[in-house]
């Protein structure tokens, strides 16, 4: 079988960071699931894309923590979308999800930037 | 209500994502045309941007609640989808292996209990048969396979393990058979197999009602070595006196004898003896005394099985007993005479009761297991060839972004679920037609049949279907796990297709290997038990009766019952006795059961004249009342019969070994010498037999009364004609004759009856191989069909190309038969050579049957290809009718 080559010319988000960056996008107010990887691939400058394939289920299992929830509602187009909003817990979650990425982007520039360091 | 809403929610999650995903690709199109592409291109990028719609709804699904049960759902309905696209298959696979597991459900459930579970007793492994035997010299073959040479005991060697408390728990007996009772006037009779009075505590049971045998005191009016204590089955407790306590008071005379129920047995309870011709029984009885202790010094005990202690080996208990019986018979032994090996064998109960019909069993489970096979090939061909077609399904499902394990767990789906619902059908036929199953199933082995919905029934049937499931749907998973995007994808090519086809055709041999062992096997019994149907005795055997009429005199008076004045006249008067029965016809004696148990060995009369041949002393009225045709001279008169007249009647097969090439009218009134006197021969009459399956012998009959008979034991048999559809009345016929002579017992057995247990077997055999081939070959003819009928689709376009060239249709048919009988011809050959081999071991199983017949094999292999010719043939001819255009259009 012939090897499968996927994903060449994206950047792949790092595990766990989906989550935090939908919660983040959502901050702003709620977003369909569209919208949600419209707002995250306009917001790194066409750098990051998020996969269809991880979008939804990673939609789907924050709704099931409660850290966000859907509500079907229309367009400015006049159609019926899925529209996710962020809940209380989930403010708090991302708050959590933040204060980790910042102390692990911060740790990995240390390693990286070895002479940069305060 | 719970459930509904649940339902409901369900439901909703489903349809509210693929709405979301409609959503996504719609708002995708949308802004893309706004952007300026044109609609078609903007809804394909939109689609290619998504992605594999099947594989985020899965993974989706994933991260809900039992989200991996929605996923295997979501599987099933893609499952049941591609089966409904293919009907025909789907049907043809399902009844394929449905027939295949069917065979092995009915058998299993038949077979289980005796073959291959414990039996139903407490510690059943610490049960043991024991068994006598005594031999001239020692030989490895005089007990062959572990059967012993008589199934009994002396009883004072039985005495002395029973006192052996160390090793023994507990001895006791249990014969077998079943003895007549009636318990009331015009009731239908009990028929009560003898055991000793502790069996039941022996076998470690508690009756289900009432209490066990050995603490019972006797009645108060009867003696306690008279009386009978009995225990009816469950089934008959049941069926006959409707679960009733009341059978507890049961009690009754007969034949001087009393018995008196003392309990029922409980559900399921199996007779331990290994005598499995035991027929049908309502239950045991016991005398109500110590068999041990009573038993006379030289008397055996019958059947005898022992308890062992715990922790005692069948090893140790075997050394035991052989050094016992060293010291304690070396003075005295038993049987036979001095210089004899004696010995006592312990026995496992559960191999000595399946010991005699275990390699007969091992034959039908070995048979139905080749069925399986069969079908599982079948199947597997079916689904190879199903998957072959579905390949351009396969790439495109491939293309889309389905990962090859994912086709890999569909094939094996489909292939689960084709093996459960033939196996759902196959148990539903059994459910269906368990009561016309045990019809045909022997006697003695309808108490081990189990019900349908046994735990171990239901279990193994799932457990075969899905391990059938894995091997038939094995290659066909592979293939599909291997399939490549763009070898499938890629135009089909007009080169043959032999080289794809190589595993089809391994298991189409495989599959031809296996059949012609049945149809060997139902070419072999079938034709001798269609031969034993059809064959005559020789006489009518409707409303014909056996009467066994016992007189009960005391050895000393029965020492000479037909030899003395006061013997014959005692015959006469049973005679009229019971010609003067209302519904009687016609009535004879004899001194022989000759025709319920046929005649073993050879008297010395016809021994001298080199044949093997018998004597039967007969009143006059027996050839009348048998409706047997005299072919020259006449039969005896009643005078001559009771009055030891110096005259004989002999068979026809009988004259011509006496007098070869004689005409039987000639040899009427010569004279032969016989052991009594001479005699003069009075009449020649036709050949019959006592059952169908026994070969005609010379036969000499002599007046009833004639001195060389001898005594005439403590019975006489009666031969009765009654009136069409009745039976004689045996109470009547049994007080008639107490008026004259006391002390009469009687018992009736249908002749017809007593055939019947000789065709059982055969017809058992020939109703299994008979069936188990007509399913093989439908098996077999499916499985071919469906090969011929995709070569052919799939070779269309070569073919059109080959008719357009001159090639006519015969070349095409040739060419398609080519393809599917040769690997037929190659598995055919296979079997029939593993057929003759067990053809060799099964021959000596099966009475009047040649299981190594090379005409048998002959048309077996002809039968075999036969199918395959008519199975290839059939799609062959139908597209040799084509037209070449007709075809090309149909590509």
């Amino acid at each position: 079988m012939a090897p499968r080559i996927r994903y060449q010319n994206r950047i792949e988000l790092l595990q766990g960071t989906l989550d935090m960056l939908i919660l983040r996008t959502l901050k702003w107010g709620r977003q369909h699931g569209h919208g949600i990887g419209l707002a995250i691939r306009a917001g790194s400058e066409d750098v990051l894309t998020v996969d269809h394939g991880s979008l939804y289920p990673a939609l789907h299992r924050l709704e099931r923590r409660g850290w966000i929830s859907a509500e079907w509602k229309l367009t400015e187009n006049k159609q019926r979308a899925r529209y996710y909003r962020l809940t209380a817990a989930g403010r708090r979650q991302l708050d959590h999800e933040r204060s980790r990425w910042e102390r692990m982007s911060s740790a990995i520039a240390r390693i990286m930037n070895p002479t940069e360091a305060p | 209500m719970r459930w509904f809403g649940r339902l409901i929610a369900w439901y909703r999650q489903e349809s509210d994502l693929d709405r979301e995903v409609r959503f996504h690709i719609d708002e995708e199109v949308r802004l893309r045309i706004e952007r300026g592409e044109p609609p078609d291109v903007a809804r394909r990028t939109a689609r290619q941007l998504f992605g594999n719609v099947g594989l985020v709804r899965d993974a989706t699904r994933r991260t809900w609640r039992f989200g991996s049960l929605r996923t295997a759902s979501s599987a099933l309905g893609h499952v049941y989808r591609s089966l409904r696209r293919h009907p025909a298959l789907t049907v043809a696979a399902i009844l394929t292996f449905a027939l295949g597991i069917g065979a092995n459900i009915a058998v299993f459930a038949m077979f289980d209990r005796l073959l291959f579970r414990p039996l139903p007793y407490p510690d059943s492994d610490r049960l043991v048969l024991l068994h006598s035997y005594v031999r001239r010299v020692p030989s490895a073959n005089a007990v062959r396979n572990g059967v012993p040479s008589a199934a009994f005991l002396p009883s004072r060697v039985a005495r002395t393990l029973a006192e052996d408390r160390e090793f023994i728990a507990g001895l006791a007996t249990a014969e077998g058979g079943a003895t007549e009772t009636i318990p009331a006037h015009g009731e239908e009779p009990l028929y009560l197999s003898p055991v000793s009075r502790n069996a039941l505590m022996v076998l470690g049971l508690r009756p289900a009602l009432g209490g066990s045998l050995d603490d019972l005191t006797p009645s108060a009016t009867v003696s306690a070595g008279t009386e009978r204590l009995v225990m009816l089955t469950h089934e008959t407790w049941q069926q006959r006196y409707r679960g009733s306590p009341d059978v507890l008071d049961m009690a009754w005379v007969s034949g001087a004898a009393p018995y008196r129920v003392v309990g029922v047995l409980p559900r399921g309870f199996l007779l331990p003896t290994a005598r499995l011709a035991t027929d049908h029984y309502d239950g045991i009885v016991a005398l109500n005394s110590d068999a041990l202790r009573t038993a006379q010094r030289g008397a055996h005990l019958v059947a005898p099985f022992a308890r062992l202690r715990p922790g005692v080996s069948i090893e140790v208990a075997q050394a035991r007993i052989d050094a016992l019986v060293a010291s304690a018979f070396q003075d005295e032994p038993w049987g036979g005479a001095r210089g004899h090996e004696r010995k006592v064998i312990v026995q496992p109960l559960q191999n000595g009761m399946s010991v005699v019909v275990g390699p007969y069993l091992w034959l039908v489970v070995g048979a139905v297991w080749a069925v399986l096979g069969v079908s599982c090939f079948s199947l597997s061909t079916l689904l190879l060839t199903w998957g072959q077609a579905r390949q351009r399904d396969a790439g495109i499902r491939l293309a889309l972004g389905a990962s090859p394990p994912r086709l890999l767990a569909a094939a094996f789906l489909e292939s689960c679920a084709i093996c459960l619902a033939g196996a759902s059908l196959a148990w539903l036929g059994y459910v269906w037609g368990r009561a016309a199953l045990i019809e045909v199933v022997p006697p003695a082995l309808r108490p081990f049949a189990v019900e349908p919905g046994d735990p171990r029934v239901v279990v193994a049937t799932i457990a075969v279907a899905t391990l059938v499931a894995c091997i038939a749907g094995a290659v066909p998973a592979l293939r599909a796990y291997r399939a490549d995007v763009l070898t499938v994808l890629r135009p089909t090519p007009t080169a043959s297709r032999l080289t794809r086809l190589r595993g089809t055709a391994g298991l189409v041999s495989l599959q031809s290997a296996f059949g012609i062992v049945l149809v060997v096997g139902a070419a072999t019994t079938v034709p001798a038990f269609v031969r034993l149907l059809v064959q005559s005795p020789g006489f009518e055997v409707a409303d014909l009766h056996l009467v066994n009429v016992r007189h009960n005199w005391s050895s000393s008076e029965s020492a000479e019952l037909l030899s003395t004045p006061e013997g014959i006249s005692r015959v006469r008067a049973v005679l009229a006795t019971m010609a003067a029965v209302p519904g009687v016809t016609g009535v004879a004696a004899t001194t022989a059961s000759t025709l319920t148990t046929g005649n073993a060995g050879s008297s010395e009369f016809w021994r001298e004249r080199g044949v093997r041949g018998h004597d039967t002393a007969i009143s006059g009225e027996l050839f009348q009342t048998l409706g047997v045709a005299m072919w020259a001279g006449r039969a005896f008169e009643d005078s001559e019969a009771l009055a030891a007249a110096p005259v004989a009647v002999l068979n026809e097969t009988g004259a011509q070994s006496i007098w070869p090439g004689r005409d039987p009218a000639e040899t009427v009134g010569l004279t032969i010498s016989t052991a009594d006197g001479v005699r003069t021969v009075v009449g020649i009459v036709a050949d019959f037999r006592s059952h169908p399956a026994v070969p005609i012998a010379p036969e000499l009959f002599i007046p009833i009364s004639a001195t060389e008979v001898g005594s005439g034991g403590t019975s006489l048999e009666v031969i009765v004609r009654a009136s069409p559809g009745q039976r004689p009345d045996r109470r009547l016929i049994e007080e008639r004759l107490n008026a004259t002579f006391p002390k009469n017992t009687v018992q009736i057995s249908s002749v017809a009856d007593a055939v019947l247990p000789e065709r059982i077997q055969p017809r058992f055999l020939a109703v299994l191989f008979g069936s188990l081939a007509a399913v093989t070959l439908v098996l077999v003819a499916a499985g071919l069909y469906g090969l011929a009928d995709y070569e052919i689709g799939q070779r269309r376009r070569e073919m059109s190309i080959r008719l357009a060239l001159g090639a006519t249709a015969r070349d095409l048919r040739r060419r398609i038969l080519a393809l599917v009988v040769a690997p037929v011809l190659v598995g055919t050959l296979a079997g029939g050579f593993v057929s003759w081999w067990a053809g060799s071991i099964a021959g000596t199983m099966l009475p009047h049957v040649d299981a190594n017949d090379p005409r048998t094999y002959a048309a077996g292999l002809l039968l075999m290809l036969g199918v395959a010719v008519s199975a290839a043939l059939l799609p062959a001819r139908r597209l040799s009718r084509m037209r070449p255009s007709d075809i090309l259009r149909l590509n």
